[in-house]
């Protein structure tokens, strides 16, 4: 085993903490709604906008002067 | 008096059709789609009313949750459209599009008015229980067609401002480039 193996297998048993940010939980969302929904095609492709969603782009695009 | 069921439908379909067009942009609006479940639930409720007072007001609430469907999905739209316009802006913050787009300041003025717009509506000002909020669909609907009309023109222009930039930058190139050939020459004269 060369020395980077070696440095590699102690640093694996100390692994970074796992981070779940709400992108990713957005994500993981919308990947359930494409897999089961059915009927509508946009749904089936994750696309679709919630509250939040809505809320967040009407706050931003409010906030810019033209 | 108009026919409370014939508004409503008329209603139900201007909302299904603003639905639509959102989806088609940004995928679909769920509070709108929502409105329109609420729509249903009303409708029922005054199908079954114990009285004439009750299934009036249960047709009013039914009414008043199609007017709020085609405003959020109308609002959705409008948001897209003034985020393109953002989105324009930013792209083309060095050059002067009036050369291109001659209204360029009319699509400004309008894009600020909707924004406006929207800014001033408040959550609580358009709901099932309002007894008035006609204006406020009708008018988030015009804007929503306004600025989409707008966002065509204004996606129209951008080869032609593309072109504008690349020209610009061919003359800036050339004067770099002279600059630098007239510098070299006195430098190689002087040293003469």
């Amino acid at each position: 085993m060369s020395l980077i193996d070696t440095i590699k297998s102690i640093v694996a048993l100390f692994p970074k903490p796992p981070v779940h940010t709400e992108k990713d939980r957005r994500e993981a969302k919308r990947k359930i709604v494409a897999r089961f929904a059915t009927g509508n095609l946009s749904l089936q492709a994750g696309k679709y906008l919630t509250e939040k969603d809505i809320n967040k782009r009407r706050e931003r695009v409010l906030s810019h002067t033209f | 008096m108009k026919n409370p069921h014939a508004e409503i439908d008329q209603l139900f379909k201007l909302a299904e059709e603003k639905i639509k067009l959102v989806e088609n942009l940004d995928g679909l609006p769920f509070p709108a789609v929502n409105q329109l479940r609420y729509v249903a639930f009303h409708l029922l409720r005054a199908e079954f009313a114990p009285d004439e007072k009750h299934r009036e007001s249960e047709l009013r609430k039914a009414k008043n949750h199609c007017q709020r469907a085609i405003y959020d999905a109308s609002e959705i739209g409008i948001m897209h459209y003034l985020n393109e316009f953002a989105l324009f802006q930013n792209d083309y913050r060095t050059t002067t599009i009036t050369d291109v787009v001659p209204d360029y300041l009319e699509h400004r003025r309008l894009a600020n008015e909707a924004r406006n717009f929207a800014a001033s509506i408040t959550r609580k000002s358009i709901s099932d229980h309002c007894e008035n909020q006609d204006d406020q669909y009708q008018k988030s609907g015009e804007y929503f067609e306004a600025l989409r009309k707008n966002n065509e023109i204004l996606q129209e222009a951008r080869p032609e401002l593309g072109k504008k930039i690349q020209r610009n930058r061919r003359y800036f190139l050339f004067a770099i480039t002279g600059l630098t050939v007239a510098i070299l020459t006195l430098i190689v004269t002087i040293l003469k």
